[in-house]
């Protein structure tokens, strides 16, 4: 017999359906469960099931939802989940429409910290170490305009080197707005380009508080930054996702000035230092070579120039006196030798005869020097040295 | 801040050169002196600098792709 009533399947789906979403204890509720067979559709829903030791509830998070978890879900994970319960007609089945979960345990923001920083790693964002400028003239720092890290950075900063310039580009270090400010602000400091440097700062706070430097997005944006980073979030004990990126992790923003600019100020005054002590040596090696002068002129003719022109008089005068000398020799020697032949010749000379008081007799211009020889009827001449007479033979003796 | 034809840091660099260049005292002794004068001018000019500088700050912004710097005073505390 066949009942007078009865219903299609979907209208008895429909009926439950209605019931359990008229109940506002299902409409929303908090489940406490670990978490099994998660899957994430290409759709970016997530499937998975949720148990306890008894009963396990299936589980859906739209995409809608799941884009905005921190955290991946993994299998075995203890979680709260938010949602709604209600039933999937097709397959007859209720579910947990999930809206947020949180994982229990760890903690949510921890357990997004270390998969992303897992993941990050494993993709090399971690490995590249830039060289930080030595000298860079112009900073640029991304924080927020009213917090201690400005005040901080500008502190130790002017301390260190005046000189240098602060570049502001303002970015909140918290709430949900801080991720996408600061990747703002890193990348328009980028495009002015006018920055040797950047350092992205904050200070200390909880987990939740420094999560904008926990977040992909800004870890990126530091990857893709062009000039240096230098993190400094939060104080000492403090890591995070930023902190691995940056090309360098500063404990403090104190510290994060410290690194970046250095103390001219020392530095001047060792160079000082180093300038005077070659100062010193230049000094040294000037009164050396002063010295050198002083000692090499002493004894030179540098320190009486007419010492050179005397040894060239010396010199002159001694060729003179060979000269003269040679001459003298050459002049004895003529007179020597003229007195000889003038010796041998005074033998000859008949005037030498007459000075010795004999007279010599010339007739016809002709000396007679034999008796004989002479013309007696012809007057002759009787030659005397100092003088000559006319003579005629008066009377002949012999 | 008039423009100065060269930066601090350029100042600095070349003065190190020079000091580094003194230290190694191979240098005839007219250039080391002629370098020495040098340097010591570059670091009364560094001082100077220094002294003269105010702790710049400035903000940075963007409107339309364009870029401006507004001061936000010289020294505080």
């Amino acid at each position: 017999m066949l009942p007078k009533s009865y219903l299609e399947v979907s209208q008895v789906l429909r009926l439950i359906k209605s019931d359990l979403e008229e109940d506002p204890k299902l409409a929303r509720l908090w489940v406490k469960g670990e978490i099994s067979n998660a899957k994430k559709a290409y759709s970016g829903h997530i499937y998975f099931t949720i148990k306890d030791d008894k009963a396990s509830l299936r589980s859906v998070m739209f995409a809608s939802n799941s884009a905005k978890l921190t955290f991946d879900l993994e299998d075995g994970m203890e979680v709260l989940v938010q949602g709604r319960v209600s039933v999937f007609e097709a397959q007859g089945s209720v579910q947990l429409y999930v809206n947020s979960i949180l994982p229990l345990g760890q903690g949510a923001l921890y357990l997004a910290y270390t998969q992303l920083k897992e993941r990050l790693e494993e993709q090399g964002l971690f490995a590249r170490k830039r060289t930080i400028p030595m000298l860079p003239g112009r900073i640029g720092i991304v924080t927020s305009a009213t917090g201690s890290v400005l005040h901080d950075i500008r502190h130790v900063a002017g301390r260190r080197n005046p000189s240098v310039s602060l570049v502001l580009a303002k970015a909140s270090v918290q709430g949900k707005d801080a991720p996408g400010e600061i990747v703002a602000a890193i990348d328009m400091l980028n495009r002015y380009g006018e920055v040797d440097l950047i350092i992205v700062g904050r200070g200390g706070g909880s987990l939740e508080e420094l999560w904008a430097f926990n977040t992909e997005e800004v870890a990126r944006a530091i990857y893709a930054s062009d000039i240096p980073v230098i993190s400094a979030v939060g104080h000492e004990t403090d890591f995070t996702i930023t902190d691995f990126v940056a090309d360098l992790r500063a404990p403090t923003p104190s510290a994060a000035a410290e690194v970046a600019v250095p103390d001219v100020q020392l530095q001047l005054n060792q160079m000082e230092e180093r300038l005077m002590q070659s100062g010193n040596q230049i000094g040294r090696k000037l009164e050396d070579s002063k010295e050198k002068l002083e000692r090499l002129s002493a004894d030179s003719i540098l320190a009486d120039p007419r010492l050179l022109v005397d040894k060239e008089n010396e010199r002159l005068d001694s060729i003179q006196d060979r000269m003269i000398q040679s001459f003298q020799s050459a002049c004895d020697k003529h007179k020597e030798r003229l007195a000889l032949i003038q010796g041998r010749l005074g033998g000859l000379n008949p005037l030498a005869t007459l000075e010795r008081g004999y007279t010599v007799v010339e007739q016809r211009d002709s000396v007679v020097s034999r008796y004989a020889d002479l013309r007696q009827d012809e007057p002759f001449t009787v030659r005397f040295q100092d003088g000559v007479v006319t003579v005629m033979v008066k009377e002949e003796e012999a | 801040m008039k423009k100065e034809e060269r930066t601090f840091e350029e100042l600095l660099e070349e003065l190190e050169d020079k000091t580094k260049n003194l230290e190694q005292g191979a240098l005839p002794l007219e250039e080391a002196i002629s370098t020495y004068e040098q340097a010591m001018v570059l670091l009364l000019d560094c001082r100077g600098r220094l002294d003269g500088a105010e702790k710049q700050l400035v903000l940075l912004k963007e409107k339309s792709g364009r870029f401006t710097t507004e001061n936000m005073g010289g020294e505080e505390d």
